[in-house]
């Protein structure tokens, strides 16, 4: 008998889908508990902060999964359109704004007043997010964005004061994903995203590129992307 | 996550951390330092008179949703789980925001609640739609741009981004109201300079300004202002909506091969781009290529199957293109669709159960009997569904007219066309365009062609009839100045010519005759049949029979106009056959 092709991408999708109000109704209960038993002490505090980064993190590798599915079978969808810069970052700052605050991490943003640029919204959002949460993990207790646009491509920066980026990849942070390394629980599958993301924003010829380095004018790690 | 970022907003005394954007002279070139600030809050804005609403089939999202509104400050929030809900809520309250998911499980999803709220004026010309989205979705939604939200959010947020979006949306709804109040009183040339204005005042806004300049321009047909406008947006980034507006003004423009170029290039970077294929489809449709036509609307179909309107255009289409089965399905399509709302018409059902006898192929066979059954069974539903009207019923019987003389039931199917014109019910304007396009068609299939054309030609100048139907229409045309009767009938009438010419007169006598019982008005058949007749008695086979069939084929044919191109052959034919038998003919 002949079996119709499972559509995995739709398969992939309503997994996606439901995995992500399995994670809502979680947190939703969570809260409710919160509100009749709030936290007493640092520790609670602490427990909640790993709750909320272990489901950031959940959500987004959910996310990228199924866009880089998407993405090898030539099925990613591309919308890249005006928008206001400065808008994206703000909405970044205020979507993890508890963590921050629980961390007591200071924010300094660097963004050019009403600064338009092109790009895919969604999947900048999708890369950004990754990185953040990566960030908030592992800086001390400072983070900048800043954002800058001099010549032909946009460019946004996340630098932290960390310990930095492993050098391996520094050296080539799109291709770490090929070199899975299970032992420090590092999968590179968001700067692979990210690489892949920078690609398929495309001007003029030119075509958008990441950076990953321990350059970072606070001293820990940096990471950068460029859209044309 | 959106639940514990409330949670903890509230743990943390609701100070939920607010940004707020100074602008710093000192900075180097105009950048400003966005510092995070948690006691200013951006409380110019009053929520507390906004009435909101919110629909989602997600019950514990409804109630994030609900006690964040609350929180953020308005006091008019209402919930509602179901599409269905939501309208009853829109025909009580004007809401001046409308929170939607767009994926609400099996009823209408949150594209086609919009459609049906602007549709139905239940929302107001100000009121601010924000589409909820998961990533998942996004496809679909940006593909499908029938009616567009003002907003989108993507899930999970948490309750600040809420606010800053409800902010940002407010503000440019502030920033932007002159212009759509103008848009709202039609008075789309002040509109114009307001958008242009106001992109000079609100650069934040300006490629909203000018891109709605350019979508009124072409609204008023000035299509070479609109192209400039497109130009410049290109100018600076290739961008999908740019190129589509550009196709459009070269359309409008008569340069229709400019504009398919643009419209592929469009595809190229948006190959789910629903408006590109319907564009490339009306392109075709003033090249007059119905097939091309055909293969751009069935791929819109394919991305966005919902649409009434898209699907009867299809319908048409296949029909024009002789593709009956096809048409039934788009057909179909917009039936149930259209079903239980405001675009269900009786049009659909006779759409369909046209198709449906189109599709028959006049053999007699047990597939034409399914297709009579299912084509009966249409017609029954309408009755249904509507209140029977006088033009109702006449619509029927033409209907019916065409199912009978597919299941080769001539006689009945003229009885019951004399019954409609004795009683004078087949006055063109009475009927109006649907019923009378049903009508040239029921002609057509009669084998009335003369008939036929003069009410095709007649609604080729119907404002009323789009560009879809009117394809249609002059596909029709052609098919009858190519003698091409459609089907079965016009199978036979070739075969018989054919065996006629090898002179096997005998033989295609027979099938004439058939051709002649399923279009028993056509006068290439009757013409063909009685010259088959002549010759057999001319040759001496004196048949009574012969005689009296060719009586009733000219009778059939009528009185022909002296400029008919067939004048001369029916007058020729006439006259040998008043050489045989001249009683009979003065009989007539």
């Amino acid at each position: 008998m002949d079996k119709q092709p499972l559509d995995f991408s739709l398969a992939f999708g309503s997994a996606v889908h439901d995995v992500k109000n399995s994670v809502g109704l979680l947190l939703h209960s969570l809260d409710e508990f919160m509100s009749a038993n709030p936290p007493q002490s640092e520790e609670d505090n602490h427990r909640v902060v790993v709750l909320n980064y272990e489901a950031s993190r959940i959500n987004n590798d959910m996310m990228q999964l199924l866009s880089i599915y998407r993405l090898e079978n030539d099925r990613l969808f591309v919308s890249i359109d005006e928008a206001n810069v400065q808008d994206f970052v703000e909405d970044e700052l205020l979507a993890h704004d508890t963590l921050l605050k629980m961390k007591k991490i200071g924010v300094d943003v660097q963004c050019d007043f009403g600064l338009n640029w092109y790009f895919d919204t969604m999947l900048l959002k999708s890369v950004f997010n990754n990185v953040f949460v990566n960030t908030i993990r592992y800086t001390k207790d400072k983070l900048r964005i800043s954002v800058d646009c001099s010549g032909d491509f946009l460019c946004m920066s996340i630098e932290d004061n960390g310990r930095g980026y492993p050098e391996a990849l520094c050296k080539d942070p799109g291709g770490y994903l090929t070199r899975i390394n299970f032992n420090t629980g590092s999968t590179g599958l968001g700067l692979y995203f990210a690489a892949r993301v920078a690609e398929l924003h495309e001007n003029e010829g030119r075509q958008g590129y990441i950076e990953v380095d321990n350059k970072s004018t606070l001293g820990g790690g940096a990471f950068r992307i460029y859209l044309p | 996550m959106p639940f514990i970022f409330a949670a903890l907003a509230r743990l943390l005394n609701d100070s939920v951390l607010i940004l707020t954007s100074r602008f710093n002279p000192e900075s180097r070139q105009g950048i400003a330092i966005v510092s995070i600030n948690p006691t200013q809050a951006l409380s110019r804005i009053d929520y507390s008179r906004k009435r909101v609403l919110v629909v989602d089939d997600f019950a514990q999202h409804l109630e994030f949703m609900g006690k964040s509104l609350l929180a953020i400050g308005f006091r008019e929030v209402e919930l509602a789980d179901t599409a269905e809900k939501a309208l009853e809520l829109c025909e009580k309250t004007k809401f001046d925001l409308v929170f939607c998911d767009y994926n609400m499980g099996e009823g209408k999803n949150g594209q086609q609640l919009l459609e049906e709220m602007r549709h139905l004026a239940l929302v107001a010309h100000d009121c601010i739609f924000v589409m909820i989205t998961a990533e998942t979705s996004r496809e679909v939604v940006l593909g499908a741009i029938e009616a567009e939200p003002e907003g989108y959010i993507a899930k999970p947020f948490n309750e600040a981004v809420l606010r800053r979006k409800i902010d940002r949306l407010l503000d440019k709804q502030a920033c932007l109201q002159e212009v759509t109040e103008a848009v709202h009183k039609e008075q789309i040339d002040t509109a114009i300079k307001l958008c242009h204005e106001a992109a000079e005042r609100h650069p934040r806004h300006q490629s909203w300004c000018l891109k709605t300049a350019a979508e009124l321009h072409l609204q008023l047909g000035q299509f070479e202002e609109a192209k400039q406008l497109y130009l410049g947006f290109l100018d600076k980034r290739v961008l999908d909506w740019a190129l589509l507006g550009l196709a459009r003004a070269y359309m409008q423009l008569d340069e229709v091969e400019k504009a398919i170029a643009e419209l592929q290039q469009v595809l190229v970077l948006n190959s789910n781009c629903v408006p590109a294929y319907d564009l490339l489809a009306e392109c075709n449709s003033r090249l007059n290529d119905s097939h091309a036509v055909q293969n751009h609307l069935s791929q819109a179909v394919k991305l966005s199957p919902y649409s009434v309107e898209r699907q009867t255009r299809l319908g048409d289409i296949c029909v024009a293109n002789a593709d009956y089965e096809g048409a039934a399905r788009a057909y179909r399509t917009a039936l149930t669709t259209a079903r239980h709302s405001i675009q269900e018409s009786e049009d659909g059902y006779f759409k369909l159960a046209g198709a449906i006898t189109d599709s028959m192929a006049g053999d007699m066979s047990r597939y034409d009997s399914s297709k009579a059954v299912e084509a009966h069974k249409v017609l029954r539903e309408l009755d249904e569904r509507f209140e029977s009207k006088d033009i109702t019923k006449t619509r029927k019987d033409l209907a019916n007219v065409q199912i009978l003389l597919k299941q080769q039931n001539p006689d009945k199917a003229l009885a019951l066309m004399n019954d409609l014109e004795q009683e004078e019910l087949l006055d063109h304007e009475r009927l109006g365009s649907s019923a009378l396009f049903e009508y040239g068609k029921t002609l057509l299939n009669l084998g009335d062609e003369e008939k036929a054309n003069e009410i095709f030609s007649e609604l080729l100048k119907c404002d009323d009839v789009d560009e879809s139907k009117k394809l249609l229409i002059r596909s029709l045309i052609e098919h009858v100045s190519e003698g091409n009767l459609g089907g079965r009938a016009s199978e036979l009438n070739e075969k018989g010519a054919r065996l006629y010419e090898q002179d096997d007169v005998e033989n295609s006598i027979k099938l004439f005759t058939e051709a002649a019982r399923l279009s028993p008005k056509s006068i290439v058949v009757n013409l063909n049949l009685t010259q088959a007749l002549l010759r057999r008695m001319e040759e001496g086979d004196v048949n009574k029979s012969y005689k009296q069939q060719s009586k009733s084929c000219l009778g059939n044919i009528g009185d022909l106009d002296e400029n008919h191109k067939y004048f001369a052959r029916y007058q020729n034919l006439s006259d040998r056959l008043k050489a045989i038998a001249p009683d009979q003919i003065l009989e007539n």
